[in-house]
């Protein structure tokens, strides 16, 4: 009896030990971004350079971006709790203005995007999942009095990478489905199929996300027939 | 001749035991200078290859004290070390966590299949060895199954960098980037430039004194007992079979840590070969340190270690110089690996047989004269 | 010393497969008392012992009938473990000891003084710690005990024999439990001293309060120690006598007289042997054969004579031919026709003029898938390379088939082997033929000297009269020297010029076939 005891706890105190392990374990990619940020119609512009310290890693300096660069830094870590130093220098590597700020990370999170123009004017968003659900339904669409119908087998590649394929909603189909993409700049590639899967129409489309939008839905008729207001926020 | 005067028997006796370690410290004092390398490269490679070797080596112990020999199953145990650590690079653990996760992980799975060489090898008494060479090879291609078509499809694998572009399959090689020396670095020491991998070594010193306290457990005495006479022990009532099993399923769960220490230190992952050869330069280095099937000791382990793995250091040089091709050793560590657990087999028979005709010496009462007709 | 009684065995009948071999047996042994067992090999003492301490062999092969009371209890051991619970030891002649281990070890093995410590709770009692120092002193005390002068560190493999007997009994003793302890010939391996001191050892147990069976050959032992004594014959229980209402040569009577009177009677007159020339000269012959072990044998084998070897199954009588022909490893020092003999080399034996008709007839002695004729002449040709055509000056040889059915019938009307032909199968021949088949083989070699071991086993009384008179035959005849084994005495006396007994590997002694066979009886068990 007492063995068992003393097994079941042990037992027990070993999946703790690798769940803990998995918490503290785990990989978090932080993007770092001196980049413009918009929301709420308000615009925080970047600046000329910045040094971000992540906990007590190396800091890394980001200038303000230009042409194609994204002014962008990937730091590596692990662990929920992390705090964040942002100096702003001037030419002379003189700091002019800092801040430091803490964020929490939820543990299936595997990339964050901070954005320091809004950590420095604490805007909402300035750190996000940079991993966005996308949502997109094949439903019927309505806007303006017009209703547009759903299409009886579509197939939605989304970034290139991820591929849905949707049918009608009814017969047991929900008429949706999901995929996860990184970052905020997409492509939606739609072929529209007959029941043989023969391709009929095909359209891409590029589109853009918010810092803080993590759930985006799109709806299928509403894109082949340009019809605004295709991409929504998402709600349960 | 038979009978050899009791001194000479003594020297010969050392010789014969001894013969391949002081086979191996001869090629070395020939070698080294050969090879034109530094004493500190050397010195350097060999705190190296101990802290990775150190762990599998000593894996083997417990099954020769059962008197199941040298268990090439410890394949399987490094088998289920890889899988743990697919696993924890899929969920993208790091560093020290990652390490013990993917230990914590691949032990169920390291106990069932050291269970199941247990029960396949207790219907092979006497022919452990080949049993569990061959039983490596089996489930190698159970192995191959899970990793090259489960993963991924049936058992949930996402991690872009691990999985083959096809959308099922674990990559040929894997990056352990994250795990990388996580925990050799996890103390920090130098010492004339040469890196200590001081937490390694602690795993490998608690091994030992495991070991050694194992070896006073009750388990452990049955183990002895059954390892020098099963019929013996089965009439004292201790239940054999169960103390071979249980020998074969602590060595394959050492040699799950073993095999994933073993790659923390490496840093990359073959995913189809970093197991394959670990049984057999496991052994090799054991039988090079004096051991043989019958017998082994943590000083068999560490002795055969450093000059199994000076040989591999120093012959790809001395190679060259010798006969102006490197390739020449990587060719002489493959070679000389087999041909030493051939020897140390043929030994074993040899000197079992040597032993019987010593034992029945006791029946010739004053046939010393006689002796010479015998042979 | 209390007088009651411990172990009543009643009316113990055991059977393997049909084959009878107790019938009826009962016992009773008193507290503190020793009982001696004795009988031949094959009499049924294992098999008895085996019943009573509970052996797996027993119940595997259908169990037995009757009943053991155990201090007033009626037992049935399921296995030797229930018999040692109830207090029955045993010590097997075969030493249940393990020689890397320390005597304290093999005294404690599977009894452990441990203790629990954390994993204990986690894994199980099996991972407890040894308490090595309280092991060591208890085991010293259980020799101390035994009253020998041993050390409980000694390691088994370095200790004389018997040391290791004296461990395994001081592992009896130290379970607290054991009333009652089974030696199956504990002094057969040891010298004379050691068993000297062996015996005060049980009779000091005896003085303790615990009983003794102790199995013998010696009967010397037997009427030295034991309080009672126990004669086994063919299975069944044919005296119970205290011992000192006996002499050993009434012991050895009970024990062998089965066929006195029964054997083939002598009809040729026995030759003089002591002027006749040594044609064989054997010295400190040893010869390592499981079962039949030879320890040191002198013997001188005269030309012309038949000489038989005689003794007790597994006393070793068996392995002098087998050794001197070269199949198991052996030793010493053998001269023939004033040449030495290489030993361990079969080929050398045949090639100097000896031959051997096994007493295997099965596995050695015929090629059981071969034709009647090819038997026959297989070793001939082999050896003498008679019976084969040579073409191309030798290079090639072929078989003389013609020459070899010739030989073969030969000996098939002479032999009067029944058969269909010579090209009958030796496996489809009786017991009986294929044993002349066998003989035939030996005497186509035409040998200075033949071995015949265990000549009439199997065989029919007809059979076997035949096989004598025909060994016998051959003597007369062509002067051929030749050595029998047999465990029947009555045949070695039948057709023997000398019959010498053979006892625990060594020579016991050399008798005229005419001798008294109360002389041969106490050959065969005086060491």
């Amino acid at each position: 009896m007492k063995g068992w005891i003393i097994r079941s706890t042990l037992i027990l105190a070993i999946i703790v030990l690798a769940v803990f392990l998995y918490i503290i374990g785990k990989e978090h990619v932080i993007f770092v971004e001196n980049n413009t940020f918009t929301i709420d119609g308000k615009v925080y512009e970047p600046y000329d350079l910045v040094r971000v310290t992540l906990d007590s890693g190396e800091p890394v300096e980001l200038k303000k971006p230009r042409g194609r660069s994204l002014g962008r830094a990937k730091v590596s870590t692990t662990g929920l709790n992390h705090k964040v130093l942002v100096e702003i220098l001037d030419d002379d590597d003189n700091v002019i203005e800092s801040k430091e700020a803490k964020f929490n990370v939820k543990n299936n999170v595997e990339e964050l995007l901070l954005n320091i123009p809004a950590l420095m004017h604490d805007a909402e968003g300035w750190v996000a999942n940079n991993q966005k659900t996308i949502y997109v339904e094949n439903k019927p669409f309505t806007a303006d009095g017009k209703t547009y119908e759903p299409y009886e087998f579509v197939r939605v590649i989304l970034d290139r990478s991820k591929s849905l394929e949707i049918r009608k909603p009814g017969d047991g189909h929900t008429g949706m489905d999901k995929g996860v993409v990184t970052d905020l700049r997409h492509t939606l590639y739609i072929e529209i199929m007959d029941n043989e899967e023969k391709v009929l129409e095909s359209k891409e489309v590029s589109y853009t996300v918010g810092h803080a939008q993590e759930k985006l839905l799109i709806n299928i008729p509403a894109v082949m027939n340009d019809v605004d207001g295709w991409l929504t926020e998402y709600e349960e | 001749m038979s009978i050899l005067k009791s001194k000479d028997n003594k020297i010969a006796r050392f010789f014969i035991n001894n013969a391949v370690p002081i086979l191996f410290i001869l090629f070395a004092v020939f070698a080294i200078p050969m090879a034109d390398l530094s004493i500190e490269y050397l010195v350097a490679e060999m705190i190296t290859r101990l802290a990775r070797y150190s762990f599998l080596v000593l894996a083997l112990l417990i099954p020769v004290i059962a008197g199941m020999g040298m268990n090439f199953g410890i394949v399987l145990g490094a088998m289920a070390g890889q899988v743990g650590l697919i696993f924890v690079m899929d969920w993208g653990v790091m560093g020290v966590p990652a390490f013990f996760l993917a230990i914590i992980i691949s032990m169920p799975l390291a106990v069932f299949l050291g269970w199941m060489a247990g029960i396949a090898l207790n219907h092979a008494k006497g022919r452990e060895m080949v049993t569990s060479y061959i039983l490596g090879f089996f489930i190698n291609g159970v192995y191959q199954l899970l990793v090259l078509y489960s993963m991924g499809s049936i058992i949930p694998i996402n991690n872009s960098k691990i999985v083959l572009p096809r959308g099922y399959g674990i990559r040929n090689a894997i990056d352990l980037v994250n795990l990388r020396k996580s925990v050799d670095r996890l103390i920090p020491l130098e010492i004339n430039g040469i890196e200590i991998p001081v937490m390694t070594f602690i795993l490998v010193a608690i091994l030992c004194v495991f070991i050694v306290w194992f070896r006073k457990t009750k388990l452990g005495q049955d183990m002895r007992a059954v390892g020098q006479n099963m019929e013996v022990a089965r009439n004292a009532g201790i239940p054999v079979e169960r103390t071979r099993i249980l020998a074969i399923v602590i060595s394959t769960v050492l040699a799950c840590i073993g095999q994933i220490i073993f790659l923390q230190n490496i840093g990359t992952m073959n995913t189809y070969n970093s197991h394959e050869q670990i049984g057999m330069f496991s052994i090799a280095a054991l039988l090079v340190g004096g051991a043989s099937v019958a017998k082994a000791s943590i000083k068999n382990a560490f002795v055969g270690i450093i000059l199994f793995h000076i040989m591999f250091v120093v012959a790809p040089r001395a190679g060259k110089t010798l006969m102006g091709e490197a390739q020449i050793g990587e060719y002489f560590r493959v070679f000389v690996s087999y041909a030493i657990i051939a020897i140390a087999l043929a030994l074993h028979a040899w000197r079992k047989n040597k032993e019987a005709e010593f034992a029945r010496r006791s029946l010739r009462v004053d046939t010393e004269e006689a002796a010479g007709t015998s042979e | 010393m209390p007088d009651d009684i411990l172990l009543k065995m009643k009316n113990i009948t055991k059977d393997f497969y049909g084959n009878q071999v107790l019938t009826g047996v009962n016992m009773e042994l008193k507290r503190g008392h020793i009982l001696g067992l004795v009988g031949e090999n094959g009499a049924g003492k294992s098999t008895l012992m085996n019943i009573l301490f509970g052996s797996t062999v027993i119940k595997e092969t259908g169990g037995f009938t009757g009943e053991i009371e155990l201090d007033g209890k009626i037992c049935n051991f399921e296995s030797p473990f229930d018999a040692l619970d109830a207090g029955v030891g045993m010590v097997h002649q075969e030493f249940m000891l393990i020689p890397g281990f320390q005597a304290a070890e093999n005294i404690m093995l599977n009894r452990e003084l441990t203790q629990r410590n954390f994993w204990v709770d986690v894994f199980g009692e099996r991972l407890s710690s040894l308490k090595n120092e309280e092991m060591i002193k208890r085991a010293q005390k259980a020799i101390d005990t035994v009253g020998v002068d041993l050390d409980a560190k000694t390691l088994v493999s370095e200790m004389p024999v018997a040391h290791k007997q004296f461990t395994e009994i001081a592992r009896e003793i130290d379970r607290e439990a054991t009333k009652l302890l089974i030696l199956d010939e504990p002094t057969a391996v040891l010298t004379e001293s050691e068993a000297e001191i062996m015996l005060s050892v049980v009779r000091r147990l005896a003085d303790m309060g615990i009983s003794v069976i102790f199995i013998s050959h010696r009967l010397k032992e037997i009427m030295q120690i034991c309080n009672e004594l126990v004669v086994l014959r063919d299975g069944k229980l044919v005296k119970e006598v205290p011992t000192n209402e006996t002499n050993p040569e009434k012991i050895s009577e009970w024990m062998v007289g089965r066929e006195i009177g029964g054997g083939p009677a002598r009809e040729a007159p026995v030759k003089q042997t002591e002027e006749m020339e040594t044609v064989l000269k054997v010295r400190n012959l040893w010869v390592d054969m499981p079962g039949e072990r030879v320890i040191n044998v002198d013997l001188d084998i005269k030309k012309g004579e038949i000489f038989g070897i005689g003794g007790l199954a597994g006393q070793g009588k068996l392995g002098i031919p087998n050794g001197i022909m070269g199949l198991y490893p052996a030793g010493g020092k053998v001269e023939f026709q004033g040449k030495k003999i290489k030993l361990n080399n079969p080929r050398f034996a045949l090639d100097s003029g000896m031959a051997f008709v096994s007493e295997d007839r099965r596995d050695v002695g015929l090629l059981l898938e071969e034709p009647i004729d090819w038997n026959i002449s297989f070793t001939v040709m082999q050896t003498q390379e008679k019976y084969l055509k040579k073409i191309l000056g030798g290079l090639i040889k072929w078989r003389d088939d013609k020459a070899i059915a010739k030989l073969a019938q030969e000996y098939i009307d002479l032999l009067e082997i029944r058969c269909t032909s010579s090209k009958q199968l030796a496996k489809e021949l009786s017991g009986g033929n294929q044993q002349k088949v066998c003989l035939a083989k030996a005497f186509a070699v035409r040998p200075d000297l033949l071995f015949v071991s265990e000549p009439t086993r199997g065989i029919d009384v007809g059979a076997k009269q035949l096989v004598l008179d025909t060994l016998h035959e051959y003597n007369e005849k062509y002067g051929i020297t030749i050595i029998v084994c047999s465990s029947e005495l009555e045949e070695l006396r039948s057709i023997s010029d000398r019959v010498a007994i053979v006892s625990e590997g060594r020579i016991a002694g050399i008798l005229s076939p005419t001798a008294p066979l109360k002389e041969f009886g106490a050959l065969m068990l005086e060491a």
